[in-house]
């Protein structure tokens, strides 16, 4: 196809004489990029509003002695110069490196190692120095780039070399600034701060934690803490996320772990398993060890960004000191040190006894999808028994609510959707430590789009809360209550969508016969919350476009009937299938979506979670198979920085299992590290951590992506899919030849209809991954579902009686 | 609350004549914040004292001040039928002998008095229109200044106050626009753009939208807005509510440094009396017109006068500029439409308004008309604030109606427009009109009017690095350049003053004055340079003697030896 105009909304641009064809409200910076013209920048990231301090990415209009900023001037047509007539646009024509241009990056560069110590900068041995050589120049070790810990990771490095600064023109002098080094995680050296506001632009635009803010003014400006307080301290707000240290172009902040070990050997992409976001990060390595991470900025779901688990707590479970790492046999009390095979043996003999219904599997959102699919298939054709559940399944009926109501109990849009939301309504857990990364798009949507943030929390107090703008404190346990309270105030006040329900959406009139019966002054009454509040959440959800819904599931409290409600204002208001608005829920565990996928999960409530420990207790089933860690996830909160806190499952699930499992004959468990299952268990098999094996996780979005192993397994660990092939084929199936995590996956991939167009090169090859269905290679994946018609048997979405 | 403003005015007409002719003898002391330093308030007090001692009944009102900041404190005694006399240089030792001399014994006292004013004369006293400092005057924003009690809106209104709001009211906007659109008026802060073809981009811009009053006057050397809002702040209301019909405002803000406590004060209680008698907020004099006026004493920063720093000042952030565009007329005030205009600019309106844009017109000269309203300071007889036609001979304004140096010796020059103004020597301004293309061509802008008399006494080196230390003080440190390169001035300066310096340095300071000018982000950053730039250009032989011959001329920077001297 040959295009001889640009479409309206396209415009022209040319920059060094190179025609650019971009969509109208680019930047001249943006363009350049696209077009594969280099723009030295320092203060520009591109997670970030473009703001125009650093003057590096000046370009000059053709024939004018005039300089813009390229990262804010937008590449539109202008204003034609005077002898044209008024009104007239032309394209503008820019110049990016003049004389002209080149001289004032010079001197603004100048200016800058004025005060950067640059003692390497503008010598021509630099290639050939190390941290340790004497400098023949004798240049103090606080001035040498050798020696910084961002050597050849630094922007201003780069960006003085390409200018070509061939000598510091200014006096210079160090500021002997105290290095800022009491944080946990990172260092600050503001002696090497060039102030590009990066690091504070980041932590108030993005992350929202408003921890740091330029403090003076001129020449003496630099980042700060309120009250100059360390950022250990709970008071200054920090959630240690570490945004601010991948966004510093020098060498300001800096990781305290490896900081003087120099540049990686080698780097492995991989995804965090630490929630269900699924950030893409890139680990740094120096052999076999993990030097840092970076969250990866094509990240699909995250797009640069992590959290303090993923940024600085990713080695964790790996480097635990009480992992499992040989096979143990319980005999009486004590727990023995076996090997593989005796290990393999006698689970074997005990499944094999007790087989059938008998058997039952449970597993947790730690196993990937490999591990998941042959875990269900040793349950149903080794075993033959469909006494199969998940953990995240067991915690939240939110899955299968919303399947009832709309096909798949599944988030229905990206979770970057979350950003560009009008309005927002909250629920659940403490996003900002369960799923901080899924916090960070609704700040974004608050500070970018001024979207309305309606906040409606009972027992806790999420730190989400504080950027909402409407900021709902409900009695405790009434959230259904006040659910039912909009849904009144929606068909009440006319806010239903009538075109979209008429045409998508069956049971309406079931659903608004109940709705009469609610009194909304009752519902002010129980929740705590005047009826004009309710209303007013009500308004706000219902009629802005385009409206999100985010429910991080909380083990800990009763959630039941919640994701049911928040489906159906969803689906009345229009608030789903429908572009970028939609539902977004978000469960413990970096792969409970996947295992759903996968089959990991029970084909009818006759083989739940709660039917599997009936069985036990009535003695039924006899022996169980529990794989992966209990732990829900890792919460984080800047108070108890000294101890991992890890969410462990509610306290009645945890005396209930306590109960429970001793009156079975035969417990198995494979795990990483002890937990009360593995106390219980007559053989425990140890497993590998996410960062030594391969395979696929699917995060909240469906986005199904590749974890590469960065480190060798520890002791004799081996991963779940393939302990699983061993026990399979020691009970004599013949079924379970696979050769590596890939075979496991294209075994998935002919089995599953979602997943059928994936294999691990299409994976590896589409670095963001691919969200499902997919139901052909050549399918690009489906970012939003249900956007023609719902997945139900009929296609139309069945709203939920009260 | 009265409903029309006939009513008002009938109000205000009788109070201000009850006051005018009450038949005692009229004390007025003209207090603002620099009378108050120089004892406004003690000389206010022993007035009171002295009439009660002798029992003497008068009455004594603060009034504003009319600028002659030479003769503070400055009193005026108006004995019923007769002339207002004006007195300078009083002070509490000798207000008994004044009271008692002019009201009891009828002795005018013309050793104290300055001059007459209004009709009639008085022997010995000649009038105050013929006092060197007058001469040139012509009084347009100042016309109320010394005649009325600052921000009594009774006051205000009678000497012909809101009829021009009245007035606007009534009238469609567009023609309101085209009647300030004729008079040609420039942006009086320094930018000069035609205040009304600014008003333009908002005419049709969507609600909300907000007019930004930008009172931010950081600069040494300059306080004509600080003048405006101590003494005369309805003028500027005025001009504020008219402009805000024009554009539809919903809502101004007027940004007033905070350090003007006076001022501040002054501009609260106006708005205050204009809430209760509906002259602002809804519905204004039951048209159906509805604006708010809210007066924000924010700041301590000079970048606060920025445009768009202004903005953030406003919404509560920490104020930096924005990078432009999107332009404040699209994206402003919280990302509203916003117009912004200095106190000054906005002043004339009520004027122009009454008078029409024609006559404006006919008072400056073609290509900058009406009055320019200068700050007058340095080294000269006559300091103060002084309302001008634009036009006259600066060799008028400076020897004339400041009468020359303070000091005795010749005039060296004038430093103009504040520190992100300029400067030129005596030689090659004294033939110069007060206008604005012929003093910017010699780098020497007169920028928002602030004007500071240099005699032989000052050091330009030392000038300047006061100057840009300002400035390095001022930055906000956003964009690097300015950040840098204005501490680099300031130390590259202080070698030169110091004796430590080399002829390079001049040319260095002229590379990032380049730096600064081409790549800083706003006008802050850009104009940092130019007070340095046109000291270099117009007194070269003033610093290649402290290079050279390691002397100062003006014998200010003593140490020339070598001893760096550091600064706080």
């Amino acid at each position: 196809m040959t295009t001889t105009e640009a479409p309206p909304n396209m415009i022209t641009i040319m920059i060094d004489n190179q025609e650019v064809t971009v969509p109208r409200g680019t930047t001249i910076l943006e363009a350049a990029k696209s077009a594969g013209i280099y723009i030295p920048t320092l203060c520009w990231d591109p997670k970030l509003k473009a703001y125009g301090a650093c003057r590096m990415c000046v370009v000059q209009p053709e024939g004018r002695r005039q300089f813009l900023a390229s990262c804010v001037t937008p590449a539109d047509p202008v204003p034609a110069p005077p002898p044209a007539e008024r009104g007239t646009m032309v394209s503008q024509s820019v110049r990016t490196n003049t004389p002209e241009v080149v001289d004032l990056r010079k001197g603004v560069l100048g200016l800058l190692m004025s005060e950067h110590p640059h003692g390497c900068l503008t010598c021509d041995r630099i290639t050939h120095c190390g941290p340790t050589d004497i400098c023949l120049r004798n240049v103090s070790v606080t001035d040498r780039c050798v020696v910084c810990p961002q050597n050849q990771r630094c922007e201003l490095q780069a960006v003085v070399e390409i200018t070509g600064v061939d000598e510091s023109i200014y006096d210079y002098g160090y500021r002997a600034l105290p290095i800022r080094d009491e944080d946990p995680f990172f260092d600050r050296d503001y002696n090497l701060c060039i102030a590009c506001v990066r690091c504070v632009r980041v932590c108030n635009e993005v992350v929202g934690a408003d921890a740091i803010s330029m403090v003076q003014r001129g020449d003496r400006v630099l980042p700060g803490t309120p009250f100059d307080l360390p950022l250990s301290d709970a008071a200054s707000g920090c959630i240690h996320c570490g945004a601010c240290v991948d966004a510093c172009p020098v060498g300001a902040l800096t990781e305290k772990d490896n900081k003087w070990a120099g540049l990686p050997s080698h780097t492995v992409t991989t995804v965090c398993d630490q929630c269900e976001i699924g950030c893409q990060l890139t680990v740094e390595m120096q052999g076999e060890k993990v030097l840092r991470v970076v969250p990866d900025l094509d990240g699909g779901a995250n797009g640069g960004l992590a959290c303090v688990k993923g940024k600085f707590q990713l080695t964790d479970s790996t480097r635990r000191e009480d992992r499992f790492l040989v096979p143990l046999i319980r005999q009486n009390t004590s727990a023995n040190p076996s090997s593989w095979d005796v290990a393999l043996g006698f689970i074997s003999d005990a499944l094999t006894k007790n087989n059938g219904e008998k058997f039952a599997l449970i597993t947790t959102g730690t196993s990937s999808n490999e591990d998941a699919y042959l875990l269900q298939k040793l349950a149903r054709q080794v075993q033959g028994s469909n006494n199969i559940d998940n953990v995240p399944r067991a915690l939240s009926p939110a899955i299968n609510e919303m399947a009832n109501a709309v096909g798949i109990g599944v988030s229905t849009n990206e979770i970057k959707d979350i950003s560009k939301s009008k309005s927002i309504l909250f629920m659940g857990a403490d996003l900002n430590s369960t799923h901080p990364v899924a916090a960070y798009q609704i700040h974004k949507a608050v500070n970018y789009v001024d979207a309305d943030l309606i906040s409606v929390t009972s027992t806790t107090y999420p730190e989400i809360s504080r950027a909402a703008t409407q900021n709902l404190q409900l009695n405790n346990g009434t959230e259904l209550a006040f659910l039912r309270g909009m849904l009144k105030v929606v068909f009440d006040e006319d806010l239903i969508d009538q075109e979209f329900i008429e045409k998508r959406v069956e049971n309406i009139q079931s659903l608004r016969e109940s709705v009469a019966s609610i009194k909304l002054d009752v519902v002010s009454s129980e929740t705590g919350i005047s009826v004009d509040l309710i209303q007013k959440a009500a308004r706000s959800y219902a009629s802005s476009t385009p409206s999100s819904i985010v429910y991080a599931v909380d083990p800990s409290s009763d959630s039941k009937g919640i994701a049911a409600m928040l489906t159906n204002l969803a689906l009345v208001t229009g608030g789903v299938g429908n572009g970028s608005s939609g539902v977004h829920i978000f469960l413990p565990q970096g792969n409970s979506q996947g295992i759903q996928d996968i089959g990991a999960a029970p084909r009818d409530t006759e083989n739940d979670f709660e039917a599997i420990l009936d069985g036990i207790e009535s003695g039924n089933i006899t022996s169980l198979l529990w794989v992966g860690d209990l732990s829900t996830s890792t919460s984080f909160t800047p108070t108890s920085l000294e101890d991992r806190v890890e969410q462990e499952l509610p306290d009645a699930m945890i005396t209930r299992l306590k109960n429970t499992l001793p009156k079975l004959e035969f417990l198995a468990a494979v795990s990483l590290a002890p937990s009360i299952i593995s106390e219980l268990a007559d053989v425990v098999l140890p497993t590998t951590s996410f960062m030594e094996r391969d395979g696929t996780y699917t995060n909240s979005e469906r986005r199904v992506q590749r974890i590469r192993a960065s480190l060798q397994p520890a002791g004799e660990t081996k991963p779940v899919w393939e302990i699983v092939k061993e026990i399979a084929t020691n009970m004599g199936s013949a079924e379970f030849d696979y050769s590596s995590a890939s075979s496991v996956f294209d075994d998935i991939a002919n089995n599953v209809e979602t997943y059928k167009g994936l294999s691990f090169e299409r994976l590896d090859s589409e670095f963001t991954g691919v969200q499902w269905p997919v139901p052909d290679t050549d399918h690009p994946g489906t970012p939003t579902l249900h956007n023609d018609k719902f997945s139900t048997a009929s296609g139309l979405a069945r709203v939920t009686s009260i | 609350m009265p409903e029309t403003f006939t009513e008002i005015k009938r109000t205000a007409d009788a109070t201000w004549n009850e006051w005018v002719n009450n038949g005692s003898p009229r004390i007025f002391v003209q207090t603002n914040a620099d009378s108050m330093a120089s004892g406004a308030i003690e000389v206010k007090e022993a007035i009171q004292d002295t009439l009660d001692k002798q029992k003497i009944s008068a009455d004594v009102t603060v009034v504003g001040s009319q600028g002659m900041a030479f003769a503070e404190v400055v009193v005026d005694i108006i004995k019923p039928d007769k002339p207002r006399i004006t007195y300078g240089n009083v002070t509490p030792e000798n207000v008994p002998g004044l009271i008692v001399d002019y009201i009891v014994k009828d002795d005018p006292r013309p050793d104290l008095a300055l001059g007459t004013q209004g009709e009639g004369e008085i022997d010995g006293i000649p009038l105050l229109k013929d006092h060197p400092f007058w001469k040139l005057q012509y009084p347009i924003v100042t016309r109320n200044f010394g005649h009325i009690e600052p921000g009594n809106l009774n006051h205000y209104i009678a000497q012909g106050g809101y009829s021009m709001l009245n007035r606007a009211l009534e009238m469609e906007r567009e023609d309101v626009r085209k009647e300030i659109e004729s008079s040609v008026l420039r942006g009086r802060g320094g930018a000069l753009f035609p205040a009304a073809t600014k008003w333009n981009f908002m005419m049709n811009a969507p609600h909300p939208k907000y007019l930004a009053v930008n009172g931010e006057e950081g600069d040494a050397g300059a306080f004509t807005d600080k003048a405006i809002a101590e003494n005369d702040p309805h003028t500027l209301l005025e001009g504020i509510l008219i402009s805000a019909y024009t554009m539809g405002i919903d809502k101004s803000f007027v940004h007033i440094r905070a350090e003007y406590l006076v001022a501040v004060e002054r501009l609260r209680r106006a708005v205050h009396e204009l809430e209760e008698a509906n002259l602002v907020g809804e519905n204004i004099l039951g048209t159906d017109f509805s604006t708010e006026i809210e007066i924000e004493a924010t700041g301590h920063a000079y970048i606060c006068g920025e445009e768009t720093a202004l903005m953030d000042s406003v919404e509560g952030k920490r104020g930096t500029p924005r990078p432009r565009p999107p332009f404040p007329a699209a994206y402003g005030i919280f990302g509203r439409p916003t117009n912004i205009n200095n106190v000054k600019t906005l002043s004339y309106v009520p004027a122009i308004f009454e008078h029409g844009g024609e006559w404006f017109k006919s008072i400056g000269v073609e290509a900058a008309t009406g009055t320019m309203f200068l700050s007058l300071s340095g080294d000269v007889k006559h300091s103060g604030f002084a309302e001008v036609p634009l036009g006259v001979s600066l060799r008028e304004v400076v020897e004339d109606m400041c009468g020359g140096t303070k000091s005795g010796t010749s005039f060296k020059g004038i430093q103009t427009g504040g520190p992100l103004g300029g400067g030129a020597d005596w030689d090659s301004l004294k033939d110069l009109p007060l206008e604005f293309d012929p003093l910017n061509g010699l780098g020497a802008p007169v920028g928002s009017g602030g004007m500071m008399m240099l005699g032989q006494g000052t050091c330009i080196v030392d000038l300047t690095h006061n100057l840009m230390q300002f400035n390095a003080a001022e930055s906000c440190g956003k964009c690097f350049p300015c950040r840098k390169g204005t501490g680099h001035i300031v130390r590259t300066i202080n070698r030169v003053m110091t004796g430590l310096g080399k002829m390079e340095d001049l040319d260095e300071i002229v590379y990032m004055g380049d730096t600064m000018r081409d790549g800083s982000l706003c006008g802050l950053g850009q104009l940092a340079p130019r007070i340095t730039t046109a000291m270099l250009r117009h007194f070269r032989s003033e610093w290649e003697s402290h290079l050279v011959d390691k002397t100062c001329p003006a014998g200010v920077c003593g140490n020339l030896d070598g001893q760096e001297i550091t600064f706080s």
